[in-house]
């Protein structure tokens, strides 16, 4: 492995506070050369609107554009917010994007320590895909 | 970077691709925590160790569908696998359920008093994703129960204008690997 460039993809220093809180990125080199980025955001840690970003960037990361940043996130009408996603292209032109579901009817469930492990019983574990063409 | 103890090293170095060390940290005058002083640099190695290793192993996991019976795949997942489960069981030694950040190394998981949400978080989905994708490993402790009915999920994205943003204009430490 080689590292052939660094910059900045998306700064949350000067995002909205909605994209305050911006981490666990996944990067991928598209077979056309593309690149994408996606990630996990919201204002603060674990929160209730916690989203999902996808950036792209059509020469080797010189200027990223965003490409989605609001996703529904109800799953069964049930409110819920996205976390961890990763991207996989299966084949030219077919991605696979793999997301963790949390169950967020109920803000005031707590995430955000372990102490409150016992709590994490009440998120819903689930995976889901979108395929894009 | 997975280390020999399996588990994948988070916060590595840019200039060197490794984890950092006590005098590289003290070269980059770094900001250590106040409870890192003991092992800046085996505490900045593991921090997020056990996510890293979890997310490693949902990577391995969704590449499987790509190169279907590539045996490496399966063995790498199988390795990180292997290093949650030794630190789970260094921390099953310190209390029911435990699960530390190994900080330092493997060998001294049972030393640490830290955990955090996230971190369990990625180890759960990555050995859930793990049970689904090779129930037949060894290393399940329990085969699935029943079978999984896909959802679909009405994930319909709202496209918004482009916002270009260069990103050689400011200095980071984001990477691009080849």
């Amino acid at each position: 492995m080689q590292v052939i460039d660094r910059g900045i993809i998306f700064n949350a220093i000067i995002a909205p506070v909605r994209r305050k809180y911006s981490v666990a990125s996944g990067l991928l080199k598209l077979n056309d050369g593309t690149l994408l980025c996606v990630f996990n955001t919201g204002p603060t840690k674990f929160s209730p609107t916690d989203q999902i970003v996808l950036m792209s960037s059509q020469d080797m990361g010189e200027i990223w554009v965003i490409r989605y940043d609001i996703f529904s996130t109800k799953f069964n009408q049930t409110i819920g917010a996205f976390h961890d996603a990763k991207i996989i292209e299966l084949s030219p032109g077919h991605l696979l994007l793999s997301l963790f579901w949390v169950d967020r009817s109920d803000s005031s469930w707590p995430m955000s320590d372990a102490e409150y492990w016992q709590d994490m019983q009440q998120w819903s574990l689930g995976m889901a895909y979108y395929v894009a063409i | 970077m997975v280390v020999g103890d399996g588990l994948l090293c988070s916060d590595l170095n840019v200039d060197t691709m490794r984890p950092w060390t006590v005098d590289e940290l003290s070269k980059a005058k770094a900001e250590i925590w106040s409870n890192w002083r003991h092992d800046p640099a085996g505490c900045m190695a593991y921090e997020d160790a056990l996510m890293a290793t979890g997310r490693y192993i949902r990577v391995k996991v969704l590449h499987d569908p790509i190169a279907p019976g590539t045996p490496p795949i399966q063995h790498q997942a199988e390795g990180a696998v292997e290093a949650i489960l030794a630190v789970a069981q260094a921390g099953e030694r310190v209390e029911p359920g435990y699960l530390p950040k190994p900080f330092g190394d493997l060998k001294r998981a049972a030393e640490s008093k830290g955990i955090s949400c996230d971190q369990i978080e990625h180890v759960a989905l990555g050995l859930w994703q793990f049970r689904k994708q090779y129930p037949d490993s060894t290393l399940n402790a329990e085969r699935e129960k029943g079978d999984y009915t896909p959802i679909p999920l009405d994930l319909t994205p709202i496209p918004i204008h482009p916002s270009p943003v260069k990103s050689k204009s400011i200095d980071s430490k984001l990477l691009l690997f080849v």
